[in-house]
């Protein structure tokens, strides 16, 4: 495996579940190079889950193209481990056999870590070897269905709101292990999350979706770099644009703030601030019509050189 | 946890036994309920037909008909009256039979409720898919080891029933009429590709509805109408023989041509046995046999089909 295969490449990638009803993903192209941990972010039903069930080779894509770890997510099947927003497990069997049946599973990889599962899974001693996964609760069954991830020490991790349901002192535990595999192995981790709190501080990967298309793709720090909040403060209620693109613009007290994406110096009487990333994104997810952002290592190879043909061109 | 595995040394081959061992106990361990309640019917069933041939009913009838149709004594039609061990023996022998011959359905329901469709739904399914087996694989083996389990405790029962059939034509404890023409010719390895029919039509049926309750529904339903409909078929396919002698049909009947209208017929031991004789069992056997096993092999491959159209 060539190094410079990204984690996840997608190009034109859309999803529809049936032809009657509306995609729930259109048309999305991205990269993901590997090492990093990405925060999936974006409301209810922006095709987050989706997304990551088509990485995990569950569901195949209406059209477009997607390569998890240089290959297609079927042959990838063993370098990858996913974790459904529902957490299934056989809710008739022990933890105990709950972890064997993940080793049996992943016998032909040869890859299982019995003792990272068991970390995972009884980390805090609160779980006990024989207990039935039915009697266990959200959070616990949510521990167990990472433990599996781990045990299989995947090349790429696709957690679909891994969080959602633990208590913060497991969730801080849990953040830490993901922190470590990703330091120590190189394992690069895919968090979805519509809160978008969560993610912030653990990730340094940003894929925002809404409505099916993506919104921005890329390092969070450049991302945010590219990004101004605008301050006006002397009774000016609409911004002089000049030159910049404006995601989102609300009246705030006497004058009005704005999220730019600035080009050249911001024009007027402005208080120009970094904004957060909570603001970024929220504000991309008020303003659909935003175009799209993909800083230049979240752009998919393909698409790149298509974008240096057509500059080439244009200085010619 | 006998032995805490930590392989990291790539992709190295475990011994293919072990996996192929362990892949088998996944199953087993996943579906045990199921296992157990197979188990016990095939232990309790086994344990009623042998006492059907030596408990109190069977003994006793054999001793109501014993000698019987020989000189000097009565002819094996006319029963005595106070012969109830006799009924209840034929009685016990028409309920095992059709116990035997609606269970398929039962493991169709089985099959896409419980065993892929439950699956299915509550996502384990795919929680499976996305370890190091891919689906096709998964699928084979969740219908695998159900095939050998049901096809041995299957087999195991039908022997031992057919084994009993014998004894009871031997001793003349069957009276000859269309239901033991029935059960001459519909009881072999047939019965064990309906129960494989079952199997596959379950988890076709899974993967068409997603739900278990639908599957359930449905999968028992189309494959006890498929019995349904190839059941007259059986023994219909083949030409009928107009003058045999006695003693060529079935447990030594007449292989008399059967009519309604046929009233000479209708007290006499030979009446309406379907005009088969009893040499064309193996044949009517291994054709049904055949036939059915196709069935069973196209809603497998159909189910293959629809699970790898829906998963890269």
């Amino acid at each position: 495996m060539t190094d410079s295969a990204a984690a996840l490449e997608a190009t034109g990638l859309s999803m529809s579940y049936s032809r009657r009803k509306e995609a729930v993903l259109v048309d999305c192209s991205f990269r993901l190079p590997q090492g990093r941990i990405c925060a999936l972010a974006g409301p209810n039903g922006a095709g987050k889950s989706t997304l990551l069930r088509l990485a995990a080779g569950l569901l195949r894509p209406s059209s477009g193209t997607l390569t998890v770890l240089g290959q297609t997510p079927a042959e990838a099947r063993s370098r990858i481990a996913y974790v459904a927003q529902s957490k299934p497990l056989p809710p008739h069997l022990s933890v105990t056999d709950t972890l064997r049946h993940g080793a049996e599973l992943n016998r032909p990889s040869g890859r299982w870590d019995q003792q990272a599962a068991e970390r995972i899974a009884y980390g805090d001693g609160g779980l006990k070897p024989a207990e039935k996964i039915r009697s266990l609760s959200g959070g616990q069954r949510t521990r167990i269905a990472l433990a599996l991830a781990f045990g299989k020490r995947a090349e790429l991790m696709l957690l679909d709101e891994p969080m959602a349901d633990l208590d913060p002192l497991a969730r801080r535990q849990l953040t830490g292990a993901l922190m470590s595999a990703a330091t120590e192995h190189g394992t690069t981790i895919v968090m979805s999350s519509h809160v978008i709190a969560e993610l912030e501080g653990s990730c340094d990967f940003l894929l925002l979706v809404a409505g099916g298309r993506l919104r921005l793709g890329g390092d969070i720090e450049e991302v945010m770099a590219a990004h101004t909040l605008l301050t006006g403060t002397s009774g000016t209620s609409v911004l002089d644009t000049g030159g910049h693109t404006v995601i989102d613009q609300r009246p705030a007290g006497r004058g009005c703030t704005a999220l730019v994406r600035p080009h050249g110096e911001p024009a007027g009487d402005w208080l120009a601030e970094r904004p957060t990333q909570e603001e970024v994104v929220l504000a991309h997810l008020r303003n659909t019509e935003a175009p799209p952002l993909l800083t230049e290592t979240a752009t998919p190879r393909s698409l790149q050189r298509a974008q240096r043909a057509r500059s080439q061109e244009n200085a010619a | 946890m006998s032995s805490s595995i930590t392989t990291r040394t790539g992709p190295a081959a475990p011994s293919r036994i072990r996996t192929a061992r362990g892949r088998l106990l996944m199953v087993l361990r996943l579906h045990r309920s199921a296992m157990w309640i197979w188990i016990a019917f095939v232990v309790i069933t086994a344990a009623v037909l042998l006492w059907l041939r030596f408990g109190p009913y069977g003994t006793a009838a054999a001793q109501v008909q014993a000698g019987c149709g020989t000189s000097g004594h009565r002819a094996c039609s006319s029963t005595p009256l106070g012969a109830d061990a006799l009924h209840a023996f034929e009685y016990s022998v028409s309920n095992v039979s059709s116990l035997l011959r609606n269970f398929a359905p039962v493991v169709a329901a089985w099959a896409g409720g419980a065993l892929i469709a439950r699956e299915l739904e509550n996502g384990t399914a795919e929680l499976a898919w996305t370890q190091a087996i891919s689906p096709t694989r998964w699928l084979a083996e969740k219908l695998a080891v159900p095939a050998v389990l049901l096809t041995a405790g299957t087999g195991l029962l039908m022997f031992q029933f057919r084994g009993l059939l014998d004894w009871a034509g031997d001793h003349h404890l069957l009276r000859a009429g269309y239901e033991t023409n029935d059960l001459y010719f519909a009881f072999g390895p047939s019965i064990v590709a309906y129960v494989l029919l079952g199997l596959t039509i379950g988890a076709l049926t899974a993967f068409l509805t997603r739900g278990p309750l639908p599957a359930l529904g449905i999968s028992a339903l189309a494959t006890w109408t498929t019995s349904w409909v190839i059941n007259p078929w059986r023994t219909q396919i083949w030409p009928t023989v107009t003058d045999t002698a006695k003693g060529d049909g079935p447990f030594g009947f007449a292989a008399t041509p059967c009519e309604w209208d046929q009233a000479d017929f209708k007290y006499s031991i030979d009446a309406c046995l379907g005009a088969q004789p009893a040499s064309r069992y193996w044949p009517v056997q291994l054709t049904e046999t055949g036939f059915v096993l196709v069935l069973a092999v196209v809603a497998g491959a159909a189910a293959f089909w629809l699970m790898r159209r829906r998963t890269p």
